[in-house]
């Protein structure tokens, strides 16, 4: 029996080492591979335990900010402001992060702060993650009232405050809700609306005749004698079987500048081949319009085809070309005329605030432009007043604020389809000036546009003077 | 100074089993309080600690008078694993520590009881077939009778219900099992044992062993197609064979044995769905890491968290593996005490084992004591292995408890009733060990 004992020993000497060394199998060289797999649900609980960081706007008011349940340290990602989706974007366990949640992720998730000591100290202990905090440029007042006035009608609607180049208002329309996006994600991506697709930044559009300002100011810094140049003749512009029309009707147009007063596309196809196809590109470029802003939010766009074909010149000229923009561009087009022909490089965060530490401001990343000369800028600023005094912008005019601005339809594609276009300005000192660009889809109301514009500047006028 | 001869001095005994309770009693309310100041608990929810320190302290004691010159390593070990248990169930099954504090209460006693048979344990040796026979009429009772305390209609119904406690019987059927083995080889193994001269040719088994074999092998199937028990079956098979083996020391029987094993695996593989599962998910769980393999794959991330220091107690998520507080209560350890704890549960249940084969070795001139101490040693140690190597995915997953340290009142009970009659067997004074010291150290590769 001795020998036998002794192998049994034996037996459970080696079974219990080939224990062990599984263990160390497991734990140790397969280790980092199981942990990463996806099925891992360790990974979603300490991803649950982040404590994220603040979006904050201008004043302070979170639009986004981390509810963490003391019992089980679970955190949840709470927006005050639905409104403003389309800009803090939305966080999901399951779908991910956009808009400046995508953005500054790392960020506000505590990611990018921490050392390694301290991270270490803090796995030790089991706290949870810790994000900081960022503040936007948005007002949410002024947001509010820019969602209130599109409510109902697809579309998009920027403001920002010149010469700073900060956005206190970024509004689109059909708008989603971020604290309910994991129960209606399928609804909202197959909506044909396009809930999640921010088309202030986003949206590529026709520009169509809100082009004139630019063509404008394009002929005037060519020293062209726009002023002289009358018209006789049809006001619409015919293009690939569809109808271009003024964006209302127009009382007396004989001139391109009274064209442009009611935004009648037809006078300015000549003008256009006047200023020539270098001149013009030159122009576009200057404004921006060739390139995606200098900007942050993922996803903006522009489509730049470039300017060749000397036959499409008449196209272009009345926005109808293979130049799209977005609202977005064409806010930095009319700020450039409210600060002279000099364009602020827009920006959407003011400040970061790390988890321990005082806010830093953030750098914009763009700089400021020239566009065209100041007398150039100041007469098409001056024509844009006329617009809203006299001609097809007046649903833009304010009380105690002379509003600048001006109107235009663009045709949206193969079927007479019209969207409707407004950008303007207006002056809370001498110094300080807020620019705004609507849009609108599938309309022909060119008022309702110019109104919205003038209640948005009213906003902001009134909430961040 | 001889190993036997500081044996036979009580006082050095209690001293040294009183050390290391000391050591078990930091371990164990290290743990309690560290639970508690996860949990952000009351101090009174440290009474589960109070009921140990009771149980260990009595104990020790009473152990000083009933039995001076025992083996000082086995109890402070014993109370160590179940101490350890003790907050596992706290931290993973909190509604349940009522239960097993009551459990540990009762198993305490029995161990004392059993210390406090005659040295002789004839109770056990004349009365084996009454025992046997008790034994299977409890699985006869269990087959009948038998639910599960999950209410589940499906889960095999193993245990046997008394208004809130619920036993297995085929726990205390383990225990008798060993019982009857020891008693029966420690009398038959002489006429089993082929003579010298036979010793060289292959040669059929001899009916008094085939007749047993057989009558196990039958009712292990027995226990896997009535009750799908596939852990009891596979660890009385392998109790079985390993105590034949260590009784006679024929490896013919060794192989017979694990050739009928096969073939029980292989018939099993085709018919029962229950076998069939765990191979598979044995043999390669990934594909089906979210459905059939789903506990396994848990099993082994929950031991990649803990790395080599772990979580710490009750800061893991051990509890995304189902059942984890009673079979996969190792990999809960490993979540939360790394591979340093699993390691020391290994260390710990070694060490038992090896004691319990050294006593298998001092006793010799006592075939029963001998055999009945290995019989036990190969118990925990089996079952430790089945389980461990299951949730490992070493070897097919076959359910059954961790000894000691997995929730279960029956599991705890059983093996406190073995270690009372290791203690039992350890306090001999009469009598001196047939084999000279020397040769006892070399046979026993790990024993301390």
């Amino acid at each position: 029996m001795i020998t036998s004992i002794r192998q049994v020993s034996r037996f459970f000497l080696v079974a219990f080492a080939v224990v062990a060394l599984t263990l160390g199998y497991w734990g140790l060289l397969r280790r980092d591979e199981l942990l990463a797999r996806a099925d891992n649900p360790r990974r979603i609980a300490s991803e649950r335990r982040i404590q994220r960081g603040q979006i904050v706007d201008r004043n302070g008011m979170e639009l986004a900010q981390t509810l963490v349940d003391g019992v089980t340290g679970i955190a949840t990602r709470y927006y005050p402001y639905a409104s403003a989706a389309h800009v803090v974007g939305y966080y999901s366990l399951r779908y991910g992060v956009s808009g400046i949640e995508a953005q500054y992720d790392a960020l506000l998730r505590g990611d990018s702060v921490l050392d390694p000591p301290q991270r270490l100290l803090n796995d030790l202990l089991h706290r949870p993650q810790v994000g900081g905090d960022v503040q936007l440029t948005l007002d949410i007042a002024v947001q509010q009232a820019a969602d209130h006035m599109l409510e109902g009608q697809r579309g998009a609607v920027v403001a920002l405050s010149v010469p700073q180049g900060e956005v206190l208002a970024m509004s689109s329309q059909p708008a989603f809700d971020p604290n309910t996006l994991d129960d209606n994600w399928a609804s909202l991506r197959d909506d044909p609306s396009a809930p999640l697709l921010n088309r202030a930044t986003q949206g590529l559009y026709q520009p169509g005749a809100i082009l004139q300002s630019v063509l404008l100011g394009a002929a005037l810094n060519a020293n062209l004698p726009v002023f002289e140049v009358g018209w006789e003749g049809e006001l619409s512009s015919h293009v690939n079987g569809g109808v271009l029309p003024c964006a209302g009707e127009p009382a007396l147009v004989d001139s391109v500048i009274t064209a442009f007063l009611w935004g009648c596309p037809a006078p300015f196809q000549p003008l256009a081949v006047q200023i020539g196809i270098h001149r013009l590109e030159t122009a576009l470029t200057d404004f921006g319009l060739l390139e995606v802003p200098d900007f942050v939010p993922p996803g903006a766009a522009t489509r730049s085809d470039g300017l060749s074909a000397e036959d499409s010149l008449p196209l272009i000229a009345i926005g109808q070309g293979p130049l799209t923009v977005s609202p977005l561009q064409m806010v930095l087009v009319a700020a450039a005329f409210a600060d002279h022909g000099r364009m602020p490089a827009p920006r959407l965060v003011l400040a970061v605030r790390e988890p321990v530490g005082d806010w830093q401001a953030v750098v914009p990343e763009g700089n400021p432009r020239g566009t065209i000369s100041r007398s150039s800028a100041d007469t098409v600023a001056q024509l844009m007043g006329r617009s809203v005094t006299e001609g097809v912008a007046r649903a833009a005019s304010l009380p105690h604020h002379a509003v600048y601005g001006h109107v235009g339809l663009a045709l949206a594609g193969p079927q007479p389809v019209y969207n409707a276009w407004f950008i303007g300005f207006t002056y809370s000192s001498p110094n300080q000036a807020i620019a705004v660009a609507v849009l609108l889809e599938d309309t022909t109301d060119t008022s309702r546009a110019a109104w919205v514009g003038g209640q948005v500047l009213q906003a902001a006028l009134e909430f961040s003077p | 100074m001889d190993h036997f001869s500081e044996r036979l001095d009580p006082a050095i005994v209690a001293r040294r089993e009183w050390l290391l309770l000391i050591l078990a009693a930091l371990f164990v309310t290290l743990n309690h309080v560290g639970l508690l100041l996860v949990n952000q608990g009351q101090w009174s929810d440290l009474w589960p600690l109070a009921i140990w320190s009771a149980c260990a302290l009595s104990t020790h004691v009473l152990l000083n008078r009933l039995l001076p010159r025992r083996d000082p390593v086995i109890f402070p070990i014993v109370m160590t694993l179940s101490g350890w248990g003790l907050v596992l169930v706290a931290r993973l099954a909190p509604p349940f520590v009522a239960r097993q504090a009551i459990w540990l209460i009762l198993s305490t006693l029995a161990l004392l009881g059993t210390a406090a048979l005659p040295p002789d344990l004839r109770l056990l040796r004349r009365y084996r077939y009454s025992w046997l026979l008790a034994g299977l009429i409890l699985l006869a009772v269990t087959l009948v009778f038998g639910v599960n305390p999950s209410g589940n209609e499906y889960a095999p119904r193993l245990w046997l219900g008394f208004g809130v406690i619920y036993f297995q019987p085929s726990e205390m059927l383990k225990l008798l099992l060993v019982i009857f083995l020891a008693s029966y080889l420690a009398e038959k193994r002489d006429l089993i044992v082929p003579s010298r001269d036979q010793v060289s040719r292959w040669r059929f088994p001899s009916l008094p062993y085939l007749a047993p074999m057989l009558l196990m092998w039958g009712f292990c199937m027995v226990m896997l197609i009535w009750q799908r028990d596939l852990g009891t079956a596979s660890l009385f098979f392998s109790i079985f064979l390993v105590m034949l083996y260590v009784s006679t020391g024929q490896k013919v029987y060794l192989l017979a044995g694990l050739l009928l094993l096969g073939i029980v695996a292989l018939a099993g593989y085709q018919l029962f769905d229950v076998v069939r599962l765990r191979v598979d998910t044995w043999w390669n769980p990934w594909p089906e890491a979210n459905d059939r393999a789903f506990q396994i794959v848990q099993s082994l991330l929950a031991v990649a968290s803990g790395g080599i220091f772990g979580q710490g107690v009750g800061q893991g998520a051990p509890y995304y593996v189902p059942v984890v507080h009673s079979d996969f209560v190792f990999v809960a350890i490993s979540e939360e005490w790394g591979l340093t704890g699993a390691l020391g549960v290994l260390a710990c249940l070694a060490i038992l084992i090896s004691r319990a084969l050294r006593l298998a070795l001092e006793n010799l001139y006592r075939p029963f004591h001998s055999l009945l101490a290995a019989g036990i040693g190969i118990s925990v140690g089996m079952q430790s292995l089945l389980i461990m190597g299951g949730v490992l995915k070493l070897i097919p997953l076959t359910g059954v408890t961790l000894p000691f340290v997995s929730y279960g009142g029956s599991s705890l009970l059983t093996s406190f009733i073995m270690m009372g009659l290791l203690l039992r067997i350890s306090d001999e004074d009469h009598g001196r060990p047939a084999y000279p010291l020397k040769e006892i150290s070399r046979a026993l590769d790990f024993a301390p």
